[in-house]
């Protein structure tokens, strides 16, 4: 049985890499959509009602962090983050799976492995650690700039 | 009774050091004449404290007492000196007016030396009119005493004590009152040689901590993770697929992270090398973006020289991908160009991103880039950023009789 899987990135090469990776590692998955910022993947989701969504935390439009916020528990996710420490210590204190860029084959399988054995569970709720990474995120929080 | 005086010279002199060490501490010494003692001593400069500290530190307890009878000796020495070449005089006066005019010396000297801010205070009119009396009275006294001793010359008056004790009083006057004048402004001198030491030093840190701050600041943004592991995964996808634009991008990164570290090194760029910076950057962010950023560069040949603050031209950059080009749905174009005009060289870096409103997060490295460039060239040089028609102008101004 194919598994409906939405990603959300809005770097081209990022997304075609993460496109080919998860062809290798997840045959059995099928990329319903591929979207190029928050707000595309956000809409996306309505319409395609995926299973599992890969979600880059910083894009144009809704950050990956509130999409995953309006996903709520109507889909697992996996954010996809180049780096920050925060957002590890976050995920590894909760149920959501997370990948570091540039992904890796085998960090990518496991984390499919993963999803593959929550598929027929409930998905987490993840609203508690996606207030706390949008506090502890200050990319991910609107302010007006002060840079001047 | 002994060990009651030990004692209680002990704690004096230990709080006074203290108070020489922290002048808040002189409320706290008990009142009477402690306290006067303490408040005066914080009313020193930093520096005369200092001084003071060091001195009452090396010549504490016996050294203080070797001191003194080292003087003593010293004046005794030279009293039976005067004897011997004049023996009108006797040998009890002679000594007795030598340790007189030896101690009120030191006395003074040392009086002056670690107090010549507040003499040096007084306005110059009063300060010349002492020095009139000083030399006045000196004058006088020696008149008065030659005078006095051809009128009793066989009268052996300076054989008594009031008459060695007013040779003492004359000589103190003449060889203390006009050298402290001396000692007083070339401590003076010191002193603003030391203050302006300090103060060339306080500087010399702020910058160079300046410069180190924002070579750190070039250093995270290097391994910044959304900069270095974005670009290498872009680098990897391209190795798979495209290998000559894999090859192209890990030039332009080459470029760009050879480029920041030559630079990071100076304070100052030329515009030329500053411009090629930017476009290594630009290239390796028009890989990984694609079609959502365009970019053009433009500098006439004739500022390629100019020098600048190193980077300020990439913090612009940077800032206007980051804030106006990443978050913008559609992307946009960013345009980086030198000119002169108006007698000023005017460097714009305009964005067609979000704008200004609604941008995310907050931008950092530009009051440390606005402030090396103030240093450079003066408070007529400015960073300023304003929204235009469709966009974002960041934009640096050098004011042309600065810029070489």
């Amino acid at each position: 049985m194919m598994t409906k899987v939405l990603i959300a990135e809005d770097e081209p090469l990022m997304r075609e890499r993460l496109l080919a990776m998860l062809a290798t590692s997840w045959p059995q998955a099928q990329v319903v959509l591929v979207a190029e910022n928050g707000n595309d993947a956000w809409d996306g989701f309505l319409e395609h009602e995926p299973e599992v969504a890969f979600l880059d935390i910083r894009m144009p439009g809704l950050s990956g962090l509130e999409v995953a916020e309006r996903i709520g528990k109507l889909a697992h996710i996996v954010f996809v983050t180049a780096y920050d420490q925060y957002a590890v210590d976050a995920f590894d204190a909760g149920a959501v799976d997370y990948l570091l860029k540039p992904v890796e084959a085998d960090r990518l399988a496991r984390a499919v492995g993963r999803i593959r054995e929550k598929l027929s569970a409930r998905p987490a709720d993840l609203s508690d650690i996606v207030r706390h990474l949008k506090s502890a995120l200050p990319g991910a929080r609107r302010e007006n700039m002060k840079w001047i | 009774m002994w060990r009651a005086i030990v004692n209680w010279y002990r704690e004096w002199d230990a709080e006074q050091l203290r108070v020489l060490a922290e002048p808040g501490y002189a409320p706290h010494t008990p009142p009477g004449y402690r306290r006067a003692m303490a408040t005066r001593l914080a009313r020193l400069s930093d520096i005369e404290r200092e001084q003071l500290r060091e001195f009452a530190l090396k010549y504490r307890g016996w050294r203080m007492i070797g001191a003194i009878a080292t003087f003593a000796a010293m004046f005794t020495l030279a009293g039976a000196m005067f004897h011997l070449a004049v023996p009108s005089i006797r040998w009890v006066a002679a000594i007795g007016a030598l340790n007189v005019i030896g101690f009120s010396t030191v006395l003074a000297v040392t009086t002056v030396w670690f107090n010549y801010r507040r003499r040096s205070d007084c306005s110059p009119q009063r300060s010349r009119g002492m020095m009139l009396v000083v030399i006045g009275v000196s004058l006088a006294l020696v008149g008065f005493l030659i005078k006095f001793q051809h009128l009793t010359l066989n009268e052996a008056f300076f054989d008594t004590f009031p008459g060695g004790m007013l040779i003492g009083a004359a000589g103190a006057a003449i060889f203390a009152g006009i050298p402290l004048r001396l000692i007083v402004a070339m401590r003076n001198r010191q002193h603003e040689a030391r203050t302006l030491q300090l103060q060339q030093g306080a500087e010399r840190d702020r910058l160079a901590r300046e410069l180190s701050e924002s070579q750190l600041r070039l250093l995270r943004a290097q391994i910044e993770p959304h900069f270095l592991f974005n670009t290498l995964g872009a680098v990897q996808q391209l190795a798979e697929k495209d290998a000559p634009r894999a090859a192209e991008l890990t030039a332009s990164l080459i470029t760009f992270l050879r480029a920041s570290l030559s630079e990071m090194r100076s304070d100052q760029a030329t515009l030329k090398k500053e411009f090629a910076l930017v476009e290594a950057y630009l290239n390796v962010m028009k890989a990984r973006l694609g079609e959502r950023l365009r970019f053009t560069l433009d500098l006439p040949e004739s500022l390629a020289g100019l020098a600048v603050p190193s980077m300020i031209v990439l913090t612009l950059a940077e800032n206007a991908i980051k804030h106006g080009i990443e978050p913008s749905l559609r992307g946009g174009d960013v345009a980086v160009r030198a000119r002169r005009r108006d007698g000023v060289v005017s460097i714009e870096v305009e964005d067609s991103g979000i704008g200004l409103g609604i941008a995310p997060g907050v931008g950092l490295g530009l009051d440390n880039a606005r402030n090396r460039l103030l240093l450079a060239h003066g408070a007529a040089a400015s960073v300023t950023l304003h929204e235009a028609a469709n966009g974002v102008v960041a934009e640096i101004i050098i004011p042309t009789e600065t810029a070489t």
